[in-house]
């Protein structure tokens, strides 16, 4: 058998693997490879993208988007797919004019692209496909996304943090028992369970972070960096 | 015979002490003797291995540090002896961690970074108090036992045990509200002076390949400021008494491809520091967590339609982390 065949079947396999991990039935060990090969490999990503959109699609209006027409926006994006990640890549913080076309398009190339150095970031985007994609808002949220452009792939809320003097305003991702009536228990937890690994995942990165601060402040270096173990063990 | 002049000995230096505690100069001494603590870590090269315990686990860690001379910069090289092999090498403005599964990251400071305010006189005790408690043996060592102990509930509290010749830090246990222990770290040998050829050696070994390179400007440069579009300053709305600002950098984040604005405070005895990042996901919501003596808070700052990540990560109590986080926003600019 030629390499190239080898290479082929390779390839379709993790095909495959990624069609499981998005309905959030992959091993650890495939969803691994997953997240190992997607963040490099461009055609993977755009596959991704593009089974998320026709998964969306066909699943129908009960996704926070109802209001717009996603099957439009599925043909768009497929369509002009490659246009897509051309322009997110140039026009950083030009908000689309299209409300439709750019939402999985730029959902990943987002995601891709700014988590990329982490293998766990392509958990995250596991974790929001699994969890968005029947995601329905109650109506007793303030959902930002009414009036926000769709670059938004959570519906978020503000916290109530009542009169304070502080300026953050924490919000929630949506990940709420409430807007997810429609997918399993074991899907939410799942998604729950990728989330939680990439916020570990976050404070172990800023941890690393801040013992290099700390130790390159004081000179104090010892207790900054065995602190770090505590982070290992989880 | 010889464990009994020991005895004596210790039983003298202790009277000493506890007269000493009676005194009115009690509390400069133990100030005296943190200053010098932070002093003696720079100033003396010395190596050792040492254990560090949090929780159920105890890991082994093995330290070499070349004080800084005329001609050749302060170095540093731990090294984790427990499970995956992982190692830090300082040396002058550089900083390398090399871990077994995640590769080389090199930190390299456009200059070296302003030393921060810790351990000094006057500073920590305003919001400590600063008790020399007796002597002990630490590592074959004579030692000082002194108690770091907060005045309020925004900081936690140390056992330290210095050197009694050199200061140096032999065993810290880090105590939280309650008493409760949450760390402790401690030197099962150590020895101080000269480094031999062979460790010198080992100091000078950098890593041959680096995967990640994180260069690290400082943010006194205003340049960004007067570009159009490009991310705030930031700045703390609230801080426990006691916390300044000690330094503020910008970077490239570990987990976007955003710059970072990386803030580090300190009250001379714990430190923490703010990451501020745009945030393009709109994934990741709040969260925060607690492993040992580092608590870590992320939470979400919107300013219009951009969307800021607000990291805070710092062995402070994780209320007090929550306190800072929620109060983090950008400098609004006076005209």
């Amino acid at each position: 058998m030629s390499e190239k065949g080898s290479q082929n079947s390779a390839r379709e396999h993790l095909k495959e693997s990624l069609s499981v991990s998005l309905d959030g039935q992959a091993s650890e060990l495939e969803l691994r490879r997953v997240i190992d090969s997607i963040g490099r490999d461009d055609g993977l990503r755009a596959l991704a993208g593009r089974y998320q959109l026709i998964g969306e699609a066909l699943r129908g209006n009960n996704s926070k988007f109802a209001n717009v027409d996603i099957s439009r926006g599925v043909m768009n994006a497929i369509e002009q797919e490659e246009v897509d990640i051309t322009d997110s890549q140039n026009a950083s913080g030009a908000e689309g004019a299209s409300a439709i076309r750019p939402v999985s398009g730029r959902f990943f190339e987002d995601v891709w692209a700014s988590l990329g150095k982490v293998a766990v970031a392509a958990s995250v985007a596991f974790a929001v496909v699994i969890g968005v994609r029947n995601s329905n808002p109650s109506p007793d949220l303030q959902v930002l996304a009414e009036n926000e452009p769709v670059t938004l792939t959570q519906p978020v809320q503000l916290a109530q943090t009542g009169h304070n003097d502080y300026g953050a305003l924490g919000i929630r991702a949506g990940y709420n028992s409430r807007q997810h009536d429609a997918i399993t228990p074991e899907q939410l937890a799942y998604a729950h369970s990728l989330a939680d690994r990439a916020t570990r995942e976050r404070f172990h990165a800023y941890a690393l972070q801040h013992a290099e601060l700390s130790a390159m402040g004081s000179g104090q270096s010892i207790l900054s960096f065995a602190r770090l173990t505590s982070f290992d063990n989880q | 015979m010889k464990q009994m002049q020991w005895i004596t000995r210790k039983l003298l230096i202790l009277c000493f002490f506890i007269s000493g505690l009676l005194s009115a100069e009690t509390l400069s001494d133990a100030g005296y003797l943190l200053e010098r603590m932070a002093a003696s870590a720079k100033r003396l090269s010395f190596q050792g291995e040492f254990v560090y315990q949090q929780g159920a686990q105890l890991q082994t860690l093995s330290v070499i540090h070349q004080a800084e001379d005329k001609n050749i910069s302060e170095k540093e090289r731990i090294f984790y002896l427990d499970g995956a092999p992982r190692e830090v090498i300082r040396s002058g403005n550089e900083l390398f961690f090399s871990s077994y599964n995640e590769g080389v990251t090199k930190f390299q400071h456009g200059s070296l970074m302003p030393v921060m305010n810790k351990f000094q006189s006057g500073v920590s005790e305003s919001f400590y108090d600063l008790k020399i408690v007796g002597i002990d043996r630490v590592a074959g060592r004579e030692a000082v036992l002194l108690l770091v102990l907060p005045k309020d509930r925004f900081r936690y509290g140390y056992q330290l045990w210095l050197d009694q010749e050199s200061s140096l830090l032999l065993k810290s246990v880090l105590v939280d509200d309650q008493g409760k222990i949450i760390e402790r770290l401690q030197f099962t040998s150590l020895s101080i002076g000269q480094l031999t050829d062979d460790v010198w050696a080992l100091l000078d070994r950098k890593p041959s390949s680096v995967d990640e390179t994180i260069q690290i400007r400082s943010n006194s440069v205003k340049e960004r400021s007067e570009k159009p579009g490009v991310l705030p300053e930031w700045e703390t709305g609230w801080l426990p008494a006691g916390f300044v600002l000690e330094n503020s950098t910008i970077r490239p984040s570990p987990v976007s491809k955003h710059d970072v604005d990386a803030l580090i405070f300190s009250d001379g005895i714990a430190t923490f520091s703010v990451f501020v990042e745009q945030d393009d996901t709109k994934v990741l919501s709040q969260a925060s967590e607690q492993i040992g003596a580092l608590s870590a808070v992320s939470k979400i700052y919107r300013e219009g339609n951009q969307y800021f990540h607000v990291t805070v990560v710092g062995d402070i109590p994780l209320g007090t982390a929550e306190r800072v986080a929620v109060s983090v926003r950008p400098v609004k600019i006076k005209h």
